[in-house]
């Protein structure tokens, strides 16, 4: 592998917003895109003029043909560095990872990365259940009718047959955002819940059940970054990306190499090196968490235990608040929100919330590195980042 | 409402041509020997074109799968198992089991069948092989 330029402490979030989630009717995506943009920029402290940068993702609900372009218009801002990307829910942070890249090399000082969605009442449930399934191959596997939960099911199912991962393993996963969400006055669903509520709901795709999926709402977030430093100009702590990496394995589910392991191996990497740092450095995790399965093999695959570990190590509350390494500090997908692509951008702001410090009644006292990682298609795009309280 | 059916391309066709002769139809690269699905116009491992059609043997185990209890549109009527099969000759592809949902485990022998699916289509499912 050919290194290139370090990211290593080059960028740092500089602003944060999150809107509301849940149900929004009365509200478009793009609007929300818009409310989103103008909250970090608001948080950051900046007028909007001072934008040079704009990276969205186009909305499932309603589709702009060319996205970016559109709200940059809506918001009057004319940047000079200027896209929306898809790459299903690990969009979010591939984009920082380019975004970075781009404050590095000169193409804008700026950034805001701004994502919304409706997937709530945007669409019909049957709407959002099919827009959603066309992940599969179009000849290949959606005429045998598999679901979204079905797919990470056939994942699910080969983890338990591989090392002998449990049901009630899973649902610890569930239980462990719930507690998170409670804490959270803006997260979707915050009544506590047990394993035996998780395996007591209904099954949508076996193994998986209800409270092992996550929720579909309306909700949008942004950021603001910029170069280190100019960071330190910004009204609040900057809060510095210390690793970026990605991992690409396949599209389609059919055609993965393994179905246990993924290329979170590969983006954990990447990341771990360009910080300078192992995951026993990481205080605090953000794993994308469609559907429980997922958080496991993550853990795995990022190196917080060992390969088939997974179920064991999220016994016993540890990914819950106060647990050795609380996960998915806001609810994650699980239990706060997922208004699909854009789900995982309120990862990156809760991330960036608790190494500022003013989190309130969840803040983590001492969290000083962050880790977010994010999935795209049916654990297909995988990008790692990792985030610190200090920069170089 | 029907289900979902295939687009058939110059790539497909052949594969679904196969489909309702009673054939499963794979691609072989003489170039490398290598077989592969889904049907690409190269191989997927050397990127040569050589490229032809042979017959599986339909034989291929299971590698995972599913009961979707909430099927994905009224056409499909739930529960009903959705299958990763690995075929004998290398390849893996996606499919549903034939009989009892969920009445399968990983490892188990599988064979193909050939099922009417709607627009004079028929689909590759399996069948456990007791042989």
């Amino acid at each position: 592998m050919v290194a290139g330029v370090s990211l290593r402490g080059e960028v740092a979030i500089v602003g944060s917003f999150d809107t509301e989630v849940g149900k929004l009717p009365n509200v478009t995506p793009t609007e929300l895109c818009v409310e989103a943009a103008l909250g970090a920029i608001a948080d950051a402290g900046i007028s909007k003029d001072q934008v040079d940068g704009l990276i969205t993702c186009n909305s499932m609900a309603q589709p702009v043909m060319y996205h970016a372009e559109a709200i940059a218009e809506y918001l009057q801002i004319f940047p000079r560095y200027c896209f929306s990307a898809g790459a299903g829910g690990g969009t979010t942070f591939s984009v920082i990872h380019h975004a970075a890249s781009a404050i590095v090399t000169g193409m804008a000082e700026v950034v805001v990365v701004a994502m919304a969605d409706c997937m709530r009442t945007g669409l019909t449930r049957e709407q959002s259940f099919v827009v959603q399934a066309s992940t599969g191959h179009p000849q290949f596997e959606q005429p045998y009718g598999p679901t979204v939960p079905a797919y990470y099911a056939l994942i699910a199912q080969a983890h338990m047959a591989e090392f002998g991962t449990t049901q009630a393993q899973f649902a610890e996963v569930a239980v462990a955002a719930r507690r998170h969400a409670a804490l959270n006055p803006a997260a979707q669903m915050r009544d506590p819940i047990t394993v035996d509520d998780v395996l007591s709901s209904r099954l949508i795709a076996d193994p998986l059940h209800l409270l092992d999926c996550s929720l579909v709402s309306d909700g949008g977030a942004a950021i603001v970054l910029a170069s280190a430093e100019k960071a330190k100009d910004f009204q609040h702590a900057p809060v510095y990306l210390l690793g970026a990496g990605e991992g690409h394995s396949h599209e389609h589910i059919s055609q993965a190499k393994s179905l246990t392991t993924s290329a979170a191996k590969e983006s954990g990497d990447l990341a771990y090196e360009m910080a300078g740092l192992s995951a026993s450095d990481i205080d605090f995790a953000q794993l994308y968490d469609c559907f429980t399965p997922t958080v496991i093999i993550e853990l795995e695959d990022l190196g917080f235990c060992d390969k088939g570990e997974g179920g064991a190590f999220v016994e016993g509350n540890r990914l819950g608040p106060g647990g050795e390494l609380p996960v998915n500090t806001h609810g994650g997908l699980l239990s706060h929100s997922h208004s699909g692509n854009p789900g995982s951008l309120f990862a990156v702001t809760e991330t960036a919330q608790q190494l500022r410090g003013d989190l309130g009644d969840r803040q983590m006292s001492g969290a000083r590195v962050g880790l977010v990682h994010g999935q795209g298609g049916i654990m297909s795009s995988h990008t790692t980042l990792i985030f610190g309280s200090e920069g170089n | 409402m029907e289900k979902l059916l295939p687009p058939l391309t110059h790539c497909s066709k052949p594969f679904y041509d196969g489909c309702n002769q009673n054939e499963l139809r794979l691609q072989f690269c003489s170039s490398c020997n290598t077989y592969q699905f889904y049907p690409r116009s190269v191989c997927h491992s050397c990127g040569e074109d050589s490229i032809s059609w042979v017959n599986a043997s339909g034989r291929a185990t299971l590698s995972s799968f599913t009961v979707v209890r909430r099927s994905l549109t009224d056409a499909y009527e739930a529960p009903y198992t959705v299958i990763l099969a690995l075929l004998e000759e290398g390849p893996t592809m996606m499919s549903q089991l034939i009989g009892e949902p969920g009445r399968c485990a990983i490892g188990d022998f599988l064979l193909v069948e050939f099922v009417e699916w709607g627009g004079e289509i028929k689909l590759p499912l399996f069948r456990k092989n007791f042989e």
